[in-house]
């Protein structure tokens, strides 16, 4: 005969009394202090999941309920009744399983943001049909509209750049606006659209420089950069959103800090393919790499200069939701790892490495 | 325990001296056990693409209340995870498709927000009314009656209206949402009520106006003579790069800010709505303390910082264990709440499928 100690709750009224369950061969009951005497079903017997330092629910079928904290009876019950634990219980009984649990939460967290997630995006990136692109490209655009001023470059000027541009590589739509505060820059919004600001075509001494530029976001629109990005940042917000539903708020800190950096770190990555691309072009084209070097110092000269105008005016950081800001000398410099860009420098070094290789 | 009387306890005009116990809810949890519980969830969850997160969020849930003691007996959480599972799908669906129709086009994003506000008061109802008839106390249920309809003023209108009227109908929206919410809460067949008053969510508001205002003047001095220090340092010939000074000072110091102000907005909250619960003549009396409150959530903000998140077991159940610790029952009688007659119902809504969780977070 054994028995577990615990309270009887009937379940027609918030009153429980101690009681008993016993079994044996013969059969199950419980027995009140009241000196009820109930049998119970073998069959219909649910006893809740092993959790550490939870009490254990029984029930028995209907709203009657037995709840006990005594762990070595239930697990002498869970026996008779061959009730086998789960593979979590099983984990969290034993403390080097956890410890293995714990780092292996590290190592899939960091394998996802590392090489899951992109591996993931990069694949489904290229599915994205390009009509689909197109339709993202032109709602960015009409987003970034708001904040951008028509260009006031000279229409015959403009024709003449795409032409050009063109004459080197196809794209579908090439774009001239006044940035604003935004200032020099060249976006790719998706495999079919680039656009210029006036403030970087001004910013150029040559139209080779301009196309040093063109063939780096040319690069990012045919390496479907742009949807990458929305098939990454789409894959997080899910996993977060199943993850933290159940570690809580703050949990968020622990796999959102993979988000950051695997997405700061991937658009360096971007960057550099793109970099990569345009050299290749421009050998391609018979001219020389050193033109992506030269525009790519005189964007940082010129944002170095913004900056320091913008420090003693107050004036504000800006966030443009392309994929291509090239404001790695207004971002935290320190923190290299975290910006979108990789320092100006190391963008040089690897064109003139490429130089010295075909020399 | 502590036998008191209350004089003019206005609730039950009974002949009957009215006895009043004081019951003090407790907090059993560990930090260490909840550990291993999390940190197990986490691993499933990851591993199974997120499917088990359903089942995660019950041990979760289990874990709280099952260590959660109220005259001598635990709260229990009965909730089954296929009906969780259910609702999470619906919810990754229904995010998937907002995510990718602000890419379609502004339109198609415009309507898609639209449809979700419409659709926040139904998943409010339906989630409170599956929280509720899964949770328990000495074997009966809790339970919810709020209908659809009923939630639309409090969830849509009167938030609305706080924000047409640039916050000033702020406090006037928390406290229909707060009526809404223990107006219709019920433990077995005895519904709860709520007394608080719109003039002491105004307090909160205002209150928390001038919290907000103090702690940034502390964070504006503290940024501004951090700022003096980098312009001797920078004068004296060495350079701090900007991104340094953002991590070290900026992001913590406005972690520090939201922290404080959220702290002190959650003890006025829980004070006033807990305060002010009765059910059944039994009434929710608590004494959190601000200060304290406010150095605990600020300690397991940055202990868990710290730890890269993996404090957060040990800072919930610190967390659960101070707010519990501080709730009291004035209990007329806790033997005769009688189970309710929906009981059965709301177990067969969830066979239907009509009682899912939506999981989220409101």
């Amino acid at each position: 005969m054994n028995e577990v100690r615990g309270t009887w709750f009937g379940g027609g009224h918030s009153r429980g009394s101690p009681a008993r369950l016993r079994w044996s061969a013969a059969g199950m009951a419980v027995i009140t202090e009241d000196g009820l005497q109930l049998s119970v079903d073998r069959e219909k017997i649910q006893v809740s999941s092993p959790l550490p330092g939870t009490p254990t629910r029984i029930a028995f079928g209907g709203k009657e309920s037995f709840v006990t904290e005594d762990e070595y009876g239930v697990e002498r019950l869970r026996e008779s009744l061959a009730l086998t634990a789960g593979v979590a219980n099983r984990i969290e009984r034993h403390m080097p399983a956890v410890i293995a649990a714990a780092a292996l939460v590290i190592a899939l967290l960091a394998g996802l943001a590392f090489w899951g997630v992109p591996a993931l995006a990069a694949r489904l990136a290229l599915t994205v049909p390009e009509e689909v692109s197109a339709q993202v490209s032109a709602a960015l655009m009409s987003q970034l509209d708001f904040f951008l001023e028509p260009s006031r470059i000279a229409p015959d000027r403009q024709r003449e750049l795409e032409d050009y541009f063109r004459s080197h590589g196809e794209i579908a739509t090439i774009e001239f606006r006044e940035a604003g505060r935004f200032g020099a820059n060249a976006v790719a919004l998706g495999v079919t659209m680039v656009a210029f600001s006036d403030e970087l075509v001004n910013l150029a001494e040559s139209d080779e420089e301009l196309l040093a530029v063109y063939f780096h976001e040319l690069g990012h629109a045919r390496l479907r950069h742009v949807e990458q990005n929305v098939f990454r940042s789409s894959a997080w917000l899910v996993m977060i959103t199943v993850l933290t539903g159940d570690i809580g708020a703050v949990g968020e800190l622990l796999v959102g800090l993979p988000l950051s950096v695997g997405l700061s770190a991937n658009s360096r990555e971007f960057e550099r393919e793109a970099d990569a691309y345009a050299v290749d072009r421009l050998i391609e084209a018979g001219l020389s790499p050193i033109h992506l070097a030269t525009i790519l110092r005189k964007l940082e000269a010129y944002h170095l200069g913004r900056r320091d105008a913008e420090n003693a005016t107050g004036g504000g950081n800006d966030h443009s939701p392309d994929a291509d800001r090239d404001d790695s000398a207004t971002s935290p410099s320190a923190l290299d790892y975290l910006s979108t860009h990789p320092p100006t420098e190391e963008r040089v070094a690897y064109v003139r490495s490429r130089m010295a290789e075909i020399e | 325990m502590i036998d008191s009387e209350k004089p003019g306890s206005s609730e039950v005009e009974s002949s009957e001296k009215q006895q009043l116990a004081t019951e003090q809810f407790q907090f059993h949890g560990k930090g260490s056990d909840y550990f291993r519980i999390w940190i197990v969830n986490l691993l499933l969850t990851i591993l199974t693409l997120g499917i088990y997160s359903a089942w995660a969020k019950v041990r979760t849930k289990r874990y709280f209340y099952g260590n959660t003691e109220l005259a001598g007996d635990r709260f229990e959480y009965l909730a089954s995870p296929i009906a969780i599972l259910k609702g999470r799908l619906i919810a990754v669906a229904a995010l998937l498709a907002y995510s990718f129709a602000g890419l379609i086009s502004v339109t198609v994003g415009w309507i898609a927000f639209a449809l979700v506000l419409a659709l926040i008061p139904l998943a409010v109802v339906q989630s409170r009314r599956f929280n509720s008839s899964n949770s328990a106390w000495r074997g009966v249920r809790f339970g919810f009656d709020g209908g659809h309809k009923e939630a639309y003023p409090p969830h849509l209108f009167w938030p609305a209206f706080g924000f047409a009227t640039l916050g000033l109908g702020l406090p006037y929206a928390w406290h229909k949402s707060n009526q809404f919410q223990y107006n219709y809460y019920r433990f077995g067949a005895t519904r709860s009520n709520s007394t608080a008053t719109v003039q002491g969510f105004y307090v909160i508001g205002i209150s928390v106006v001038i919290a907000a205002c103090l702690v940034f003047a502390l964070f504006l001095l503290f940024l501004f003579s951090t700022a003096m220090l980098t312009a001797m340092i920078e004068a004296g010939g060495s350079q701090i790069p900007a991104g340094l000074e953002y991590a070290l000072v900026i992001f913590p110091s406005v972690l520090f800010v939201y922290a404080s102000v959220a702290a002190i907005y959650q003890v006025m909250f829980y004070k006033l709505v807990f305060n002010n619960i009765e059910i059944g003549g039994n009434r929710l009396r608590n004494s959190i303390f601000s200060i304290n409150y406010v150095l605990l959530i600020l300690s397991n903000t940055f202990l868990i910082l710290a730890t890269f998140g993996f404090f957060y077991p040990w800072a919930a159940v610190r967390r659960a264990r101070y707010l519990l610790s501080n709730i009291r029952l004035e209990a007329r009688d806790l033997d005769k709440f009688a189970a309710g007659e929906f009981d059965h119902a709301s177990a067969r809504g969830e066979e239907f499928g009509e009682a899912f969780d939506l999981g989220l977070g409101f």
